[in-house]
């Protein structure tokens, strides 16, 4: 804690503030843009990082994480499509209040709960983050090799329809981090073309898998975009009162701020089930439960207090394990990577400044984020009128400036390309880009673990000794276990569910 | 066959036909993380294609592909890629904004948003230049102009 206050400074140079209001801004913007998600959006920021200075670059990146979970709200609310998952909840009683006429203050309500949720959330990182960091320096090759195997699983259990196509995505991640050079021997693997002779950096990736299938996404909805005029209705004189009557509503912040938290630990969770379990609990604790789904203002506080306060406790794993709570929190790992900047005590200690104007930056954009999202709301909807076409050259554009910008290398947008379509073809058949992604930035430390392993349990104990025994290796490996028998579980309880439902129809 | 089974059947000769091309490396070493991965992936793809087989998935029906449109937008993205280096970086990103918004919305074209969608190429590729040549100072291939 002592650290935090020390380096808190740094995060309140001209430069920094600069960056992190822009930061807020364009997240609020991007995540209120319907067609662009999130972790898109900080994927395709990454290489703009490049260029800076460690801290002011992860300022950028942690500004646009924030901002975009509660940006999203803004198109929840008013035209009753999420921008992000992590915004379900919101739409049951935010799109209501807009119907009704009070699409501000719903807004309002929705950036002043994300403040609470957002600053509660920030207090339990910056508590439990560093204490949880010091028991990675427990950790040796086999078991850092099954850290990177857990957070691969959590991901595929979590980011895809199917554990299985999930988890052959995790695996294709790995396979991809190993084209080029072997790390340790310097022996050449799957180079097939001269492009692939460097192997596959992060940034082409990232960019390739998040920002293609996007463009070609937007394609698709060509002629067939939902109608977004808005009815907005601006309403004069009600920041205060709105204000005020948010923070009276202490129980549901309460829960929604906790929930948040809590389920902001658990990798690969995110913001979705943080909201929906928080929206649940306060409906149910309410005096008037029915009064949930027709605008009740509580309804967007519990939502939106608990997907904020979900982003400071997901980075925990992140910071300490490597472990991403989102898909999002994924391409922020890639962008701490770039940096030379890897999760563990190291963080905490080698990069204590770097990592510490991170965090107090994180608290100043959950501020900035409910500033400019009050002072912004009500122009907010303009943003849901950029033409699909504009997008979609845009953001090709943008793809390919930021993917070259990195190493002044046009192979590296070729492979940013050809990744970007196998992966749009990879969604239309069920793939999703988290685990893939992830298994190329975790491939390079499972593969240098397990080969560093491999050589020492030749010379002492033998391979299954070394990897399968052990406190901490049999505790990682419960939570492969685990987090791959949950995915089943929950595959195979909706198999059921919609069997059922069909049963019925029929 | 259904889709799944497609998928895992794909999965499964993609995994076989890379294990085979670790054949020639003598370095055992520089195999055994990569091998292991696709012996996974193998068990995995064969699964996937088993469930295909006992899982009946849901088929959706929605508007048929947009099969032109996708070829239009692909062939555009590769022209893009193949004159950016000689026409240079700014130039060909202003004439593909414009390529993409006339062609694949040339169906509400009209004189006003033509002009419209030329202006929006041309601020577009003016704040790119300011972000990345000006701020970043990224060298970017010159082409013909700058």
């Amino acid at each position: 804690m002592a650290e935090f206050f020390q380096y808190f400074p740094n995060a309140l140079t001209v430069t920094n503030l600069l960056v992190l209001v822009l930061g807020v801004i364009g997240g609020l913007l991007l995540g209120a843009t319907p067609g662009l998600s999130p972790t898109m959006a900080v994927a395709l920021l990454v290489p703009f990082t490049f260029h800076m200075e460690p801290a002011t670059g992860l300022i950028l990146l942690g500004a646009v994480y924030t901002a975009t979970v509660a940006g999203g709200a803004i198109s929840a609310i008013l035209i009753n499509i999420p921008g992000a998952p992590a915004n379900i909840a919101t739409l049951l009683d935010g799109h209501s209040m807009a119907q009704q006429g009070h699409s501000q203050k719903a807004l309002y309500f929705c950036f002043i709960s994300s403040l609470v949720g957002g600053l509660f959330g920030m207090v339990m990182m910056i508590l439990f983050t560093p204490p949880l960091a010091e028991v990675a320096l427990k950790f040796g090759p086999p078991e850092m090799f099954w850290t990177a195997l857990f957070g691969i699983t959590v991901m595929a259990g979590l980011s895809s329809g199917s554990i299985l196509k999930g988890l052959i995505g995790g695996m294709f991640g790995l396979l991809i981090s190993t084209i080029g050079m072997s790390p340790m021997l310097g022996t050449e693997r799957f180079v097939f073309i001269d492009v692939l002779a460097g192997g596959v950096a992060i940034v082409p990736a990232l960019i390739g898998l998040f920002a293609i299938p996007q463009v070609f996404s937007l394609m698709e909805g060509l002629g067939r975009e939902t109608n977004t005029n808005v009815d907005f209705k601006p309403e004069k004189g009600i920041v205060f009162s709105t204000v005020i009557e948010n923070l009276k509503m202490v129980k549901t912040l309460g829960i929604g701020s906790v929930v948040g938290s809590i389920i902001g630990v658990i990798p690969g969770a995110g913001g979705q089930v943080a909201g929906l379990i928080s929206y649940d609990q306060v409906r149910k604790f309410h005096k008037h439960p029915e009064s949930f789904g027709k605008g009740n203002p509580e309804g967007v506080a519990a939502a939106e207090s608990a997907n904020n306060a979900m982003v400071g406790p997901s980075l925990i794993p992140l910071l300490t394990l490597s472990v991403p709570g989102s898909p999002t929190a994924a391409v922020l790992l890639g962008g701490l990577l770039i940096h030379g900047l890897f999760p563990g005590p190291d963080l905490f200690r080698t990069n204590a400044e770097v990592t510490y104007t991170f965090i107090a930056s994180l608290v100043l954009a959950q501020l900035a984020m409910c500033v400019f999202g009050l002072l912004l709301s009500r122009y907010s909807y303009s943003v849901m009128r950029v033409p699909n076409l504009e997008m979609i050259a845009a953001v090709t554009i943008l793809a390919v400036f930021g993917t070259y910008s990195v190493q002044n290398s046009f192979d590296d947008v070729i492979v940013m390309f050809s990744l970007g379509t196998l992966m749009y073809i990879g969604r239309k058949v069920g793939f999703s880009g988290a685990p893939v992604v992830l298994g190329i930035i975790l491939g390079v430390i499972a593969e240098d673990n397990f080969l560093k392993g491999k050589l020492i349990a030749d010379t002492d104990v033998g391979v299954f000794n070394y990897f399968f025994t052990g406190h901490l290796n049999i505790i990682l490996i419960a939570l492969c276990l685990g987090s791959l028998g949950y995915s089943v579980y929950s595959e195979v309880k909706q198999y059921k569910k919609m069997k059922t439902i069909k049963q019925e129809a029929a | 066959m259904r889709k799944d089974a497609i998928v895992g059947l794909v999965c499964l000769v993609g995994s076989v036909v890379l294990y085979s091309t670790l054949g020639h490396i003598d370095e055992p070493r520089a195999v055994t993380f990569p091998k292991t991965i696709i012996i996974i992936m193998i068990i995995l793809s064969a699964l996937l294609l088993l469930q295909g087989f006992i899982v009946k998935s849901a088929e959706k029906k929605g508007p048929g592909y947009p099969w032109l449109r996708f070829l239009i937008l692909f062939s555009l993205i590769v022209a893009y890629f193949a004159v950016s280096e000689s026409l240079g970086f700014y130039i060909s990103a202003f004439l593909f904004f414009i390529a993409v918004t006339y062609i694949l919305g040339k169906s509400d074209l009209s004189l006003k948003k033509a002009g419209l969608r030329a202006l929006s190429s041309a601020i577009f590729t003016a704040v790119l230049f300011v972000l990345f040549s000006v701020m970043l100072e990224v060298q970017t291939p010159r082409g013909v102009l700058f």
